[in-house]
């Protein structure tokens, strides 16, 4: 008697190949890190999200917000490729780590610089009345400028180690 | 040889060398040396700037060669 496939696994175990879950099962049954695009990507747009309402909606719920962001993206950093449980990096390994830090710390700084900007332009500007700006005064205020930083620096570093990754190999094992 | 073996020979993860056999990572001179010498070979007959030919058309030349 020949193998027929029942069609509705089949369609299932398409669907389940589609998401990219097994592949990313069985990478990191095998301690490999993952290449991740869309997760750090989502937790930027919280990120931005979050500092946005802490300054135009609510302090506490912005705060909130960014904070929430940064618990998930810490045990996100443990699945991607500047992680690994005993810190044995090979030189690969470490100059993608390298790699992606540096480029996280440069968008970092260059938000932080931008942004000093921003603001003593907008308070000078606010002094001679032509506008104003939004500057962190209350504790949540600077507590949420700090989340949101650490958000950034991460989630970046997480993309630019991730590129810097090559495509998982098909025969691990071997 | 398994890529895991020489791994551990030449201290890398064993996906490094998998990187390494595809082209995707290019090594230090420490670690080309260690792979060289885990191999006994010189180095330049591991690693080239020009990509080496496969088996089949190394075979392939040999055979209109004769």
């Amino acid at each position: 008697m020949t193998y027929k496939a029942d069609p509705i696994a089949e369609k299932l175990d398409k669907l389940a190949d589609a998401t990219g879950m097994p592949r990313m099962q069985r990478q990191l049954a095998r301690g490999s890190a993952l290449r991740l695009r869309y997760f750090p990507l989502t937790l930027l747009a919280f990120a931005i999200a979050g500092l946005w309402v802490q300054i135009a909606v609510s302090e506490m719920f912005g705060f909130w917000i960014l904070m929430m962001t940064w618990m998930v993206t810490l045990p996100l950093q443990q699945v991607g490729p500047l992680w690994k449980p005993k810190g044995d990096y090979d030189e690969r390994e470490a100059a993608v780590l390298r790699h992606g830090h540096f480029v996280g710390l440069m968008w970092g700084f260059g938000v932080v610089l931008l942004g000093s900007l921003a603001m003593g332009l907008g308070k000078m500007g606010a002094q001679i009345r032509l506008w104003d700006i939004w500057t962190p005064t209350s504790g949540f205020d600077w507590l949420a400028v700090t989340f949101f930083l650490l958000n950034l620096e991460l989630n970046i570093a997480l993309l630019a180690a991730s590129n810097a990754t090559p495509e998982p190999l098909d025969d691990e094992e071997e | 040889m398994s890529r895991k073996a020489l791994a551990e020979k030449v201290g890398v993860n064993p996906q490094t060398i998998g990187f390494l056999e595809r082209g995707d990572y290019n090594p230090s001179l420490e670690l080309a040396l260690r792979v060289s010498q885990v191999f006994k070979v010189p180095v330049e007959v591991l690693f080239s700037f020009r990509p080496f030919p496969s088996v089949a058309e190394t075979l392939l030349g040999q055979g209109e060669s004769q």
